[in-house]
């Protein structure tokens, strides 16, 4: 057993076998220090664009929707986009926490608690968007089943309301797995902690955890349950999103491939921006040996399968629209290539299925630079993806007398810069203020907590003889 | 409303007193009709009868008396043309014609009237130089470019407009624009082209030869409501040649299957049908919707952001030739569909069917997700952008009609079938304890309409007109393969074309 999973992972996951207390020590250090100016200028400016943001949202909802581009035909553009967007993000986190955790992919263990936290924040993010993206916010509540004396009920056929609870679960699930993961590490920043105020918040999260074996046993068999509770969450968020497209009507929206094809672009889509990210903060906290070239060339190979799944989706749905002989559908699509928008998909395919190759090549996977610009364009061409899918469908629907085009206006803009301030100014702060990195997991997965095997063992040997075995 | 004293009752209280002149002016109108019109009536009949009757039928039967038959010469009217004959040195006529909106500009400060797509272009808030393609060519410009148009000395800058099916080597431009003092709506709207005209004798004022014509570089925007006008081969329209329809009906070729239904209605079921052979385009249904459901004039700047609000639009398509294209008209409202798409996706359940075949808006529920408008295949859900009628200075509410609620910000709407008008039939049948009579409603487009195109009633009565038209062979239903099972329905326009019945 345990020699199956050492072949798997031949290549150590821990660079410069530090000792077990170096690991709490190295992935402590940002929290322990007055951050300097390379922080502040990054939490200055994602916090300005989270503060324009937010006026702008606040100025919407005094004014009115008129302030965007949206218009009829085009009653959904850049707020749902960001929506779909930003909820896509949210995958990746999961599936490196929960479903690489149930496949015991072991390597998993020093991003799962970046992933998952980036999970947490692009889901606040995207939340942001349904409610703001309406006419009347102040009533959002009335999209919740709700009691009430008038005994008026949601409309349980409405997607928008599937969208409600597939998020709000997603979101308890998310949180309560990444937090029940970081008990241990918070106990373990309380014993660090430099001031008596760091020490009593650290005790209030940790629960007074003392790594009791019962404590132990607790958490193992708690997280094993979240992760398995997760993991349907993976393909059911986003397959219900795209349910918001899949049962309308409108051309383009209306297609079975949709779920699947949306599941796939999140996962991609996620993993790009974990890399954007991660490669930043190893980098920022000097966590190269932790988060090593082969976590980075790991994420690369999960972004090419699921661009050839995308790409894959692309050639389908085009396919389909021409094989099912419906003139409108066939419209549609050919409007999506060669109509005014064709900017629009031609940077979607270029970004989300040709410049994704280059990771066929070793050298690229495992070089940070290009690596870093895959994971940007990748995260353009999949915002691009959804402005293709919401935009171009509904600007030329059935009847050609309601056609129509879509201008975003600077509003738009700055919403859109604002929701990356607002995940941003979360990453930052999360960073800085709890472990980024699970130093429980990355030291179980270490050759001293693997009992059953000398250490001097793994590491004195080398790769072809256990590959041999 | 203000007890203020009428013009002309002040202009008889100001004239010298004459003996046996009532001072009171409706008094002084009804006398002079009593002395000078009810002397010619044709019939005996009560002069208090007679003029209820005159200014209720807004016309009066006389014997004798008013008009003269005159003989036309028929050699002055070829004197007249002859002046035009004459070839134009820069190939360029222009024809000058009163807007079909706002006349000669004596209503440029309605509103109403101002958003009313133009018939034949779509264009709103203001006017341009209408030329053919091929003119728009020759002149190298393109929609929207300002061209200077020079006759004799005078001149002027427009915006050009193209439209298929224009005369080639013809401009034509709507009067009544550019109106420099007109009130708050109506100044600065468009461009004045009766600054081209010159009276001179013997020659129409309307129109001019050898009008020169060049490009200035600038441009200016041109505001359409529609601008795609093929059907691009969609089931939205049929229609064919009469002779066509004679020998081959539509029910034979084209028969619809009807979609199984789920359920049926009890009672009344309200549909509408809709005769795009009578349908002029002329937009009277448009206005009147807008007049009787208080929907707002959202103003040119939201117009070319395609955020206009009628409930009732026409649209307007060409088939053929560019050059010489046939139009069809289309009046296009809510389609009260039995499977409505908006229906399913509301997560509040703000739009809703009534036991009567009514798509139902619920104002007060609606949270503004939008997604009812997205899924509608015909595009009739209006969205409130902004509070489009916050600017109400009383008693500006006056104009509204106290029977509709006056829609807020963030929230949608959309035809209703005039549902004020059905609710109140229903309370006048209920209190003589009888069934609404067929015709007994009126929809405001259908009251409006001049060619009798609009024909509302009850599909549960199998002896309404509505049911006996959706039964016609020229019946259809607007992208009926959707399923969505519209209660509009249109009969397909019968076209009978010169050649027709020329052969």
């Amino acid at each position: 057993m345990n020699k199956a999973a050492d072949i798997l992972e031949a290549t150590p996951m821990v660079l410069g076998s530090p000792s077990l207390a170096q690991i709490d020590q190295e992935v402590a250090v940002p929290m322990g220090r007055i951050p300097g100016p390379t922080w502040w200028a990054a939490f200055a400016l994602s916090g300005l664009s989270m503060l324009m943001g937010l006026s702008l949202m606040g100025y919407t909802a005094y004014r009115g929707i008129g302030l965007w581009g949206n218009n009829s035909p085009v009653f959904w553009a850049f707020p749902i986009v960001n929506f779909v967007f930003w909820i896509g993000i949210g995958h990746a986190g999961t599936l490196i926490s929960a479903i690489l955790f149930l496949f015991r992919q072991r390597w998993r263990n020093a991003i799962a608690r970046f992933a998952e936290a980036m999970t947490i924040f692009a889901v606040m993010t995207a939340a942001t968007f349904p409610v703001m993206h309406m006419g009347r916010p102040w009533l959002a509540h009335w999209v919740f089943p709700i009691p009430n004396d008038m005994r008026l009920w949601v409309n349980f056929r409405s997607p928008l309301v599937w969208d409600l609870f597939a998020i709000s679960t997603y979101f308890t699930v998310s949180l309560m797995f990444w937090y029940i993961g970081l008990i241990p590490d918070l106990a373990a920043m309380r014993e660090r902690a430099p001031t008596n105020a760091h020490r009593i918040i650290y005790s209030i999260l940790s629960w007074g955890w003392t790594g009791l074996n019962r404590h132990w046993r607790h958490y193992e068999r708690a997280y094993l349950i979240l992760a398995g509770l997760s993991t349907p969450l993976v393909v059911s968020v986003h397959t219900i999103v795209s349910f918001d497209f899949a049962t309308s009507v409108i051309p383009g929206w209306h297609a079975t491939i949709l779920p699947p094809y949306f599941v796939a672009g999140a996962v991609f889509s996620g993993f790009a921006m974990v890399l954007t990210v991660l490669i930043v903060v190893r980098k920022a906290f000097h966590m190269e040996h932790l988060i090593t070239l082969r976590h980075l060339e790991n994420m690369n190979k999960v972004v090419l399968a699921t661009s050839l799944i995308v790409g894959y989706a692309y050639c389908v749905e085009l396919f389909t629209a021409w094989y099912s002989g419906e003139s409108i559908e066939r419209f549609t699509f050919l409007n999506r290539v060669t109509g005014p928008y064709w900017w629009a998909f031609a940077l979607m395919v270029l970004c989300n299925v040709l410049v994704p190759q280059v990771h066929w090549f070793r050298k690229a996977r495992t070089s940070i630079l290009p690596m870093f610009v895959v994971s940007i364009l990748v995260n353009v061409g999949m915002w691009f993806e959804r402005f293709v899918i919401v935009v171009t469908s509904l600007h030329r629907d059935f009847l050609p007398s309601s056609w129509g085009m879509y201008k975003p206006t600077l509003v738009d803009f700055g919403i859109l810069l604002g929701s990356f301030g607002l995940f941003f100014t979360l990453v930052l702060v999360f960073v800085r203020f709890l472990p980024a990195i699970s130093m429980t997991e990355v030291k179980a997965s270490m050759p001293q907590a693997q009992l059953s095997v000398h250490p001097e063992e793994i590491i004195g040997q080398p790769e072809m003889e256990e590959v041999s075995v | 409303m203000f007890s203020a004293r009428q013009c002309e009752d002040s202009l008889l209280r100001w004239l010298p007193p004459t003996p046996g002149r009532p001072g009171d002016y409706h008094e002084y109108l009804k006398s002079r009709w009593r002395n000078e019109v009810y002397t010619r009536r044709p019939t005996e009949i009560d002069f208090e009868r007679f003029w209820n009757i005159s200014l209720h039928e807004g016309f009066i039967t006389a014997t004798t008396g008013f008009l003269q038959p005159q003989d036309l010469r028929p050699e002055a009217v070829l004197e007249a043309i002859g002046e035009y004959a004459r070839p134009s040195p820069s190939g360029i006529d222009l024809v000058l014609t009163p807007s079909p909106r706002v006349f000669d500009g004596r209503f440029a400060n309605n509103g109403w009237l101002q958003e009313l797509p133009h018939p034949v272009t779509t264009q709103v808030w203001g006017n341009g130089a209408l030329m053919s393609r091929a003119t728009a060519q020759r002149l190298q410009c393109r929609e929207g470019d300002v061209v200077r148009l020079t006759v004799e000395r005078r001149s002027l800058k427009i915006p050009a407009l193209i439209e298929p099916g224009m005369a080639d080597d013809l401009i034509s431009i709507d009067l009544g624009y550019g109106r420099r003092i007109a009130g708050s709506i109506g100044s600065s709207v468009g461009v004045d082209a009766g600054t081209l005209r010159k009276n001179v004798a013997d020659l129409s004022p309307w129109f001019y030869t050898g009008v020169g014509v060049e490009t200035t570089g600038e441009s200016s925007r041109i505001i359409r409501v529609q601008t795609h006008f093929s059907i691009e081969g969609r089931p939205i329209i049929k229609e064919a040649s009469a002779s066509a329809f004679r020998s081959h009906p539509l029910a034979e070729s084209e028969a619809e299957s009807r979609p199984h239904v789920l359920w049926s209605y009890r009672g009344y079921h309200w549909a509408m049908v809709v005769d795009l052979t009578a349908c002029t385009g002329c937009g009277a249904c448009s206005l009147a919707c807008t007049a009787e459901n208080n929907i707002p004039v959202v103003g040119p700047e939201q117009v070319s952001r395609k955020r206009e609000m009628h409930w009732m639009r026409i649209d307007r398509y060409y088939s053929g030739s560019p050059d010489n294209p046939s139009a069809v008209y289309q009046p296009i409202l809510c389609q009260h569909c039995d499977a409505a798409p908006c229906e399913k996706v509301c997560p509040v359940a703000a739009t809703v069917r009534s036991p009567e075949g009514l798509n139902e808006m619920v104002y007060n529920r609606c949270v503004g997700t939008r997604y009812c408008a997205n899924n509608c295949p015909y595009k009739v859900r209006r969205f409130n952008f902004f509070n489009y009628h916050k600017q109400l200075v009383s008693p500006a509410e006056l104009v509204y009609n106290p029977e509709v609620t006056v829609r807020n910000r963030g929230i949608m709407e959309k035809c209703t079938f005039c549902v004020q008008r059905i609710t109140a039939a229903k309370h006048r049948a209920k209190i003589e304890g009888r069934k609404i009579r067929d015709g007994e409603i009126q929809t405001a487009c259908q009251q409006a309409c001049p060619a009798e195109a609009i024909v509302f009633g009850d599909l549960n009565d199998p002896q309404s007109r509505v049911s006996q038209l959706t039964k016609e062979t020229r019946a259809y239903h607007v992208l009926d393969d959707l399923g969505v099972r519209p209660s509009v329905t249109y009969l397909a326009k019968i076209r009978n074309p010169r050649l027709d019945t020329v052969a």
